[in-house]
């Protein structure tokens, strides 16, 4: 029977500690993962309220930090004019060990602008592996206004049709409870989505009615005869949105 | 009284010149077959040192007249023999007599001739060197120059969409293959995994490859291989040479042209070319792409916005006399192309809607010009010969981009996200040094002096400024007929000073105070590289080469100093201002056998390298918005190692089976995982037949039928994605047409004949799921002119 004295079984234990943390360091190759519940996907939420996330890291060797990044996926145009902010928020948090919890209530500031947002989810461990990325899509509304604007599109008419070479005129009565900011105009044959006529227009604040017209030269070798849709995005100052479109022809 | 003796002296001795220079020394020769003993006419003669050609006459003769006495070389190429270089010493006039060609069956051999860079034969170089010429290229077409060399085994590209590409060398690229043009080495930020490389694809007469260590003649930045395009400046003497090449390509609609005209008369040298193209959004075979499990759509099967237009021009005139020759030479590169939304920052659907015009270059979009004034020459000091090599390139390249700060900063003015301006001042003087009838050296200085300027709203890299010097010398020794040993040393010097960059910073839109992105950095570097190599002709179709060296590379402002989103990786990097200078101690061996019918070359190579410099991903989020983890520049010791085989057989005259291969394994010491973005094992095979259609119409004839295959990779680095293999189908043919004097050459080429789905590893764009580009026809036409002036 070997004995080992006090004094070798430290010194023999150092050295597979040792080899174990270099072994971790330069040789681990596997990826974290988790698993958290944000209620399905397509959640709703309101400005003002928290977002609870609840999640649990798992690594074979040791953990290192998890990030949350909440992104809108609006479509780009210029905030700043609206009342509501965009949202952002990256939360980068350090963990530690082979298992973490995460128990978080995430605020939404009252300002939020509704729309559509990314929140995303990743974890890297201590040799730098990183995980999946998860993405759950999420609605925000926004209290002080949840009403989308009104659209009523007075011209062209569903189904109309005008002579290929003239002037396709739109008009529409817009009416909105808060404040109309954006009106988006766009012309596509059906089912593509190459753009064949498009206008962004943005009114000054404060404007809760408004006669939006636009004309449409159908001019030139893109223009043929058939179908085409006309499509009308308006966006109030909250981000809540209405889209009409209208069917016409071109003769 | 005095100045009048003067003037009057100097009036003789200048009358005395001229009419030594009017009567000179006379070189003359006959070509024939070493078999037949036929005359061969129509070859191409060049006396390198004074960048002279003639073409032999129909009895097989050539004169070069007015020489001063020294030592010179001829290079002697006709198609279906073996060149031949002639070394000559003259003191008198000298007529060689018969020079016996040999034939050679081998396409491979037909056009190469020289390391240039040594003046030696490729045979009495040790390293693998690979010479692909104008015929090659307009045979084998590609989006970009670097796509056109990757056909080449031992060399790949790293693309970003279609007209922007760089050049790997053995799985090795950016800083670690220097790109030489006019013999300087090109300076464009070349750590840009997304910077292509800014040279007129139409301008090149001539490119040697050589892979292997290349520090000792270009030091730094020459650690896998040299890409040295070298035009041919001699034009046959007293014709007016000019010619008009058009180019279509269908998969990105793209519309090229090349008009370009040189002459060389009375010693005076003449060229000039413009080139442009247009091309606009590039199709792929798919309907959409994943970035991180989103599945998004590719409207149309157009990449949006990645339509592009690049213009070139370049000047160069010379003095072409018995002491030599020297040229100034001026070239414009002007590329601007889109980016697509995709791949810059998180992609948003309606970023990737379909846009009014598929050739609009919309944010976000990159310029780049690039602008050389370069001085070649090359001059008689007594019995021996100084080449000298001076010029200045300016680079600015600028990014576009909308900002997008998501609420969490002030937003910045303007759309100009990144502006770099890198100017370069460099030069190279090399002499050339007969020792005696066995040996010879080189002496060698090489100077360069980089700054770098910089804008645009984001941070990525620092203002710097950088200077190196290296002193080499380099011996060739004849140990028997077809054996030569060659070695060389060499020694740099290098200053790298940078200036720290601060700026505000903000997270989740509350300032956090002026933080430093960069640090001071004021560093100097030493390394010392040599070379040994062998070179072996054991029989007279049979040559192995054996070459051991080492090499350097200084580590690049963006290793040391990054502190930003690099789009091109779609990666927050992060520099380490400590680092050290790579080093490589590299093992080449190669074997080329020329039997008759069947060719075959392998090049196995070992390499190990201290502290090699690649980003890793550190265990930290980067806090930027749009960016994942935090990468880190790191040092790491590994092996690099491969080999390259090429075989041809040839059956009957005219057809060709042609196969070609290559392997590259890494592995790094410190993280046991392989290094990122390393090409799989792949390689083609093809089979053509040349034809020379008889009647006075049709000329020389090919029609090829090709399958180019990679294997999936699967040695990857850490969060590296696999990518699966592919293989997909090319038909090249070609033809001439005489309808005027000079014949007119078609060439046509369907890439990608079956429209296969394919991924490439090399592809920045892969990353985010993006296929290669789809179903290719490509025409050029070509038409050269000459007329006797």
């Amino acid at each position: 029977m070997l004995h080992l004295g006090m004094k070798n079984k430290y010194v023999l234990f150092a050295l597979l500690a040792v080899s174990v943390l270099y072994s971790c360091k330069k040789n681990d190759k596997e990826k974290p993962t988790y698993s958290f519940s944000l209620p399905g996907d397509s959640v709703r939420f309101t400005a003002g309220e928290s977002i609870p996330f609840v999640a649990s890291f798992f690594d074979n060797e040791d953990l290192s930090q998890y990030k949350i990044d909440i992104h809108d996926n609006f479509d780009g145009h210029d905030h700043d004019k609206y009342i509501a902010q965009i949202w952002n928020r990256i939360l980068i948090e350090n963990i530690s060990g082979t298992q973490a919890e995460a128990n978080l209530s995430i605020p939404i500031p009252d300002s939020a602008a509704a729309g559509w947002y990314h929140l995303t989810l990743t974890a890297v461990d201590r040799s730098g592996n990183q995980s999946e990325i998860a993405f759950r899509n999420i609605y925000i509304q926004n209290g002080a206004d949840t009403l989308a604007p009104l659209v009523n599109v007075t011209s062209p008419a569903e189904g109309g049709s005008t002579n290929l070479g003239n002037s396709v005129f739109v008009s529409a009565e817009i009416t909105d409870n808060a404040d109309i900011y954006l009106i988006q105009t766009r012309v596509r044959r059906p089912n593509s989505a190459s753009n064949l006529f498009l206008s962004t227009d943005t009114l000054s604040l404060g404007q809760s009615s408004y006669i939006h017209n636009k004309e449409i030269p159908t001019g030139g070798s893109a223009w043929t005869t058939g179908n085409y849709e006309l499509t009308l995005i308006v966006n109030d100052s909250y981000y809540n949105r209405t889209v009409k479109v209208v069917n016409f022809q071109l003769n | 009284m005095f100045t009048r003796k003067i003037v009057i002296f100097f009036i003789f001795y200048i009358a005395g010149q001229a009419v030594r220079a009017q009567t000179g020394l006379t070189l003359n020769g006959k070509l024939r077959d070493k078999i037949s003993g036929e005359a061969i006419t129509e070859a191409h003669v060049y006396l390198h040192e004074l960048e002279l050609g003639q073409i032999s006459a129909s009895d097989g003769h050539f004169t070069f007249k007015g020489l001063k006495p020294g030592s010179y070389h001829l290079h002697i190429t006709m198609l279906g023999y073996m060149p031949r270089v002639v070394d000559v010493s003259i003191s008198a006039n000298l007529d060689l007599g018969y020079i016996e060609l040999q034939k050679s069956n081998s396409e491979l051999r037909a056009v190469d001739i020289e390391d240039s860079r040594f003046r030696t034969t490729k045979e009495e170089t040790a390293q693998s060197v690979t010479v692909i010429n104008r015929e090659f290229i307009e045979k084998n077409p590609g989006s970009s120059f670097a796509g056109i060399l990757a056909k080449v085994p031992g060399v790949q590209a790293v693309t970003t969409g279609t007209g922007v590409a760089k050049p790997l060398i053995r799985g090795l690229g950016f800083n670690r293959v220097a790109v030489a043009e006019y013999g300087l080495k090109q300076e464009g930020q070349q750590w840009g995994a997304d910077h292509g490389l800014e040279i007129d694809q139409f301008n090149v007469d001539r490119v040697e490859i050589i892979k292997g260590p290349g520090s000792l003649l270009y030091g730094s930045d020459a650690i896998s291989g040299i890409i040295n395009i070298r035009p041919v400046l001699a034009i046959k003497p007293n014709l007016l040479q000019a010619g008009v090449l058009f180019t279509y390509r269908s998969n990105n609609d793209l519309f090229g042209y090349s008009a370009h005209a040189g002459f060389q008369k009375k010693g005076i040298l003449f060229k000039v070319r413009f080139s442009g193209q247009d091309y606009a959004d590039y199709r792929v075979p798919a309907d959409d792409f994943t970035y991180n499990s989103f599945i998004l759509p590719i409207e149309n099967r157009r990449l949006k916005n990645t339509a592009g237009r690049e213009r070139n021009a370049s000047l160069t005139l010379g003095l072409t006399k018995n002491w030599g020759f020297s040229t100034i030479t001026i070239s414009y590169y002007d590329l601007k192309a889109g980016f697509f939304p995709g791949a810059h920052g998180i992609p948003n659907v309606n970023d990737l809607a379909a846009d009014e015009s598929v050739r609009n270059m919309d944010l976000p979009s990159q310029r780049v010009q690039h602008l050389k004034v370069i001085s070649n020459s090359n001059m008689k000091i007594g019995k021996h010969w100084l080449e000298a090599d001076l010029g200045y390139q300016n680079n600015y390249r600028n990014e576009f981009s909308a900002p997008h700060t998501h609420g969490m900063a002030p937003m910045p003015e303007g759309n100009k996200e990144l502006s770099f301006m890198l100017q370069t001042l460099s030069g190279n003087i090399k002499f050339h040094h007969k020792l005696g009838k066995k040996l010879n050296a080189i002496y060698g200085l090489n100077g360069q002096y980089r700054d770098n300027q910089t804008g645009g709203y984001s941070f990525l890299i620092p203002e710097f400024r950088e200077y190196g010097l290296g002193a080499y010398a380099f011996v060739k020794y004849y140990l028997k007929p077809g054996q030569v040993m060659t070695a060389g040393i060499r020694y740099d010097y290098a200053h790298v000073k940078a200036i720290s960059h601060s700026q505000v910073m903000y997270q989740n839109g509350n300032s956090i105070g002026l933080q430093r992105l960069s640090p001071d950095i004021d560093r100097s570097f030493g390394n010392v590289s040599g070379a040994l190599g062998f070179s072996l002709s054991p029989g007279e179709k049979i040559n192995i080469k054996i070459n051991l060296g080492s090499s350097y590379r200084l580590p690049t402002a963006v290793e040391l100093t990054a502190n930003g989103i690099h789009h091109g990786s779609l990666r927050h990097e992060r520099g380490d201002s400590s680092l050290k200078s790579e080093r490589g101690l590299q093992f080449d061996f190669s074997l080329n056998a020329e039997g008759k019918k069947i060719d075959f070359s392998v090049s196995p190579f070992f390499n190990y390298f201290f502290d090699f410099i690649y980003l890793n991903p550190s265990a930290e989020f980067s806090p930027l918005p749009e960016a994942g983890l935090l990468w880190k520049y790191e040092q790491s010791d590994g092996l690099h190692t491969g080999l390259e085989f090429l075989v041809d057989y040839h059956p009957i005259e005219g057809l060709h089976l042609n196969a070609g291969a290559q392997f590259v394994y890494t592995y790094s010491t410190e993280t046991g995982y392989h290094f990122p973005m390393i090409p799989p094992a792949g390689g083609h095979a093809e089979i053509e037949y040349e034809y020379d259609l008889p009647g006075k119409f049709m000329g020389q004839s090919y029609l090829g039928l090709e399958t180019r295959w990679a294997a999936p990779q699967f040695l990857t680095a850490r969060n590296e994605e696999t990518t699966p293999g592919y293989g997909i189908l090319n038909i090249n043919l070609g033809t001439e047409m005489h309808l005027l004097k000079q014949p007119l050459k078609l060439r046509f080429s369907v890439q990608n004949l079956l429209n296969t789905k394919y991924f490439n590893h090399l592809s920045n764009w892969r990353r985010i799921g993006l296929p290669e580009p789809g179903r290719n026809f490509m025409l050029s036409l070509i038409f050269p002119l000459e007329i006797k002036i």
